[in-house]
């Protein structure tokens, strides 16, 4: 299987289930990847980038870690036009309070230690959900947590929201998310497809495509069954939707998810479209 | 959960006020007519009446019309709404202009608190209309459904100017002819302009869209529209200016139009990939039956057929029920089913599909319950004609108990959506990294 920076642990997990003991043996960090529950909420959401950025490693030691595996690194992708999610680095990383921070009020930091959770096999991610959907304009959530969730960090940067995390140790992670009144006035865009270049993608990926065609599905089956299939899709391949309609409420999904999506009209009632990394 | 930036679909705030709005004035109307009893024994023009009337095409019908539009026009037309706030303050006006204008029919109040109740409907159609049109100037792609739609706004307007002129005409007396006399000319752009256009408009998107089923051409609904609009306006200036008896010509433009758009859904839905019907397009299908009757009254009301006083009236009444608790009703709730679901899960779950096994739309809401809200309504429905027509206060009493009981299940539905909060997701896991 060809690897790269952005292929997710599950991935890996379930093409080789020997990548849990090759990751986990990089550095104690990722003894926490032994523990299925953890697992279970992190492997789906975070890529081999992500990763080595947590375990504060190089990704290199994962592709020298996996290769005798038979995992093939590939880090030459100049098909992908998007840029990913630029995370801070831990050169970059702050150490000092951003000033919104530091100026705000004790009882407007909203704290939800999700510790507990992780550690008895609970996934967080929908009370977290909900914690940021109640915290309003003036307020900050603070989420006390034992690494730093990079996924969620991902999902937020895109609604807006802008973060600080804050590493006490190993073990304790303080992460920060608030509405930054400054720079919520972006325009908003349209996620636009490029519609000329379908052909040219879809020979990229020299057949490596999963085809699957919704038409006959009923609203909101569309949806549910292409983000199901986003999910496992295996890194290097694109989905070939056959569809009747540009689907108008995927679109803001797959760029939150950092898909991109060439789109081929193929005659009034047939819309093809692939969706890649 | 917020919806996504790049979403073309307005916020959750925008949108579902209407429907909760619209649903408690379905069981305002139904209370209403559980009072009115004695108003269906003579003329139409009574201020029982004038309530009911009002109550179910503003609180009801065009209420929740605006609710749903603003989350389908962005889909019909491909683009962002104009304006969000507009849309609130439109929401703002109507609801005032209906509570007041509601009171002062029942009451027969015609000062002026009737003439701010008549100022705020027209403001909030006119902030209706610059949102639609604004929208419609931003879509890429101009289709009949816009101009269904479009249109059906600008004679909404038209509709509410009239009215006012009437509220107006009430303390002031300048209009030349008698007052019943545009009470027709209201009733009807209201009926045939505002409300049939825009459910032709939109039903021809959505229909085949729920029967997975694909238009082979829009020419049969470019007939249709200007069939309608033609009929309309031909009517519109004979009744103000010429009086000539070619009113049931103008009835036959109007209804060729209809029948146009009936002969497009069936030659469509012959198209269709899905055969079992749920409840909410068993509903609409009945609705589209129901509108059979207004068809053929209207050629009895627009010519001058010798009746008997006493028939003829009830005749008139019989015309109003069918477009406003026949057609337009039924066709409303059998559409909130199939619209209202769908928002609600896409703010509650878009971020989670896919990561999460969600629930879908249909499991949002009581089916049991949708479907005796369909077998009340029919039934409450023919109490209700049967009993004006033989000018029985029973009968029509036990067809206003038929829509009470109607308008409370579909408001316990409506409401349970409206409250719908997010349950407990099982994550899926993947492959080997499961538990």
């Amino acid at each position: 299987m060809q690897i790269a920076a952005n292929t997710k642990i599950s991935a890996l997990i379930k093409e080789n289930p020997a990548a849990i003991d090759a990751i986990a043996s990089i550095n104690r960090y990722f003894e926490k990847l032994r523990n299925p529950v953890l697992r279970k909420i992190l492997a789906s959401r975070v890529t081999i980038a992500d990763a080595a950025r947590i375990g504060g490693c190089d990704i290199e030691k994962f592709y020298e870690k996996l290769e005798p595996l038979g995992f093939i690194a590939s880090e030459s992708k100049t098909r992908n036009t998007k840029k990913p999610i630029i995370m801070q680095t831990p050169e970059t990383q702050t150490k000092t309070m951003p000033a919104y921070l530091a100026q705000l009020p004790a009882q407007h930091i909203v704290a939800l230690d999700v510790c507990e959770d992780i550690a008895s096999g609970n996934d967080p991610f929908l009370k977290i959900m909900n914690a940021v959907d109640g915290i309003g304009e003036n307020n900050a959530l603070l989420i006390i947590n034992t690494f730093e969730p990079t996924p969620l960090i991902a999902i937020l940067k895109k609604k807006g929201y802008s973060f600080w995390t804050d590493v006490k140790n190993a073990n304790l992670v303080h992460t920060y998310f608030w509405k930054d009144a400054g720079t919520n006035n972006a325009p908003e865009q349209t996620i636009k497809p490029e519609t000329g270049s379908f052909d040219d993608v879809l020979a990229g990926f020299a057949g490596k495509v999963r085809r699957i065609d919704v038409r006959a599905m009923e609203m909101p089956q569309p949806m549910v069954t292409i983000l199901g299939e986003l999910e496992i899709l295996p890194q290097q391949e694109a989905l070939y939707v056959v569809h009747k309609r540009v689907p108008q409420f995927l679109l803001p999904q797959l760029e939150e998810r950092g898909f991109n999506i060439t789109i081929k009209e193929v005659g009034p009632n047939q819309v093809d479209l692939l969706i890649y990394k | 959960m917020s919806t996504a930036t790049t979403s073309n679909s307005p916020g959750k705030w925008v949108v579902l006020p209407h429907y909760a709005f619209a649903a408690l004035a379905f069981v305002a109307l139904s209370i209403l007519l559980l009072f009115s009893t004695d108003a269906f024994s003579g003329h139409y023009f009574h201020p029982k009446l004038l309530t009911l009337t009002h109550v179910a095409a503003l609180g009801w019908a065009t209420m929740l019309i605006f609710g749903a539009l603003y989350q389908l026009l962005p889909v019909v037309l491909d683009c962002k709404l104009y304006s969000e706030k507009l849309a609130t303050i439109a929401f703002g006006f109507l609801g005032i202009g209906t509570i007041l204008l509601a009171w002062c029919f029942w009451n027969f109040e015609l000062g002026h608190v009737m003439h701010i109740a008549a100022c705020s409907l027209v403001i909030s159609f006119i902030l209706f209309n610059i949102n639609v049109i604004q929208t419609a100037r931003l879509a890429p792609k101009w289709t009949i459904e816009s101009d269904f739609i479009v249109t059906s706004a600008i004679w909404l307007l038209v509709t509410g100017i009239v009215g006012l002129i009437m509220v107006l005409n009430f303390t002031m007396a300048f209009l030349p002819v008698e007052h019943t006399h545009y009470l027709k000319l209201h009733a009807h752009i209201g009926m045939a302009g505002w409300f049939l256009l825009l459910i032709i408009g939109v039903g021809s998107k959505l229909i085949p869209m729920f029967l997975l089923a694909h238009a082979e051409s829009t020419k049969k609904l470019n007939w249709s529209y200007n069939l309608i609009n033609a009929g309309l306006v031909f009517f519109i200036f004979d009744h103000l200016f010429f009086h000539t008896a070619l009113l049931p010509v103008y009835a036959v433009l109007v209804v060729a139009g209809i029948l146009s758009f009936m002969v497009f859904i069936y030659e469509t839905s012959k198209t269709r990939q899905r055969h079992d019907m749920d409840l909410g397009m068993k509903q609409t299908f009945v609705a589209l039956a129901l509108l059979l009757l207004p068809i053929v009254l209207v050629f009895i009301v627009s010519s001058q057929v010798a009746l008997p006083q006493q028939l003829l009236s009830a005749v008139y009444l019989v015309y109003g029920i069918s477009v406003f608790l026949g057609f337009i009703s039924a066709i409303i709730l059998g559409q909130t089913f199939k619209t209202l679901p769908f928002i609600v899960w896409m703010h509650a779950y878009e971020d989670y599909v896919g990561r999460f096994k969600t629930p879908l739309p249909k499991d949002l809401y009581n089916h049991a319950i949708q479907r005796w809200q369909n077998y009340s309504y029919l039934f409450g429905y023919l109490l209700l004609v049967t009993g004006v027509l033989l000018n029985n206060q029973q009968i029509i009493l036990a067809g206003a108990i038929g829509f009470t009981i109607t308008s409370l299940l579909y408001t316990a539905n409506v409401f349970q959506l409206l409250l719908h909060k997010v349950q407990e997701l099982k994550p899926f896991s993947y492959g080997n990294a499961s538990v």
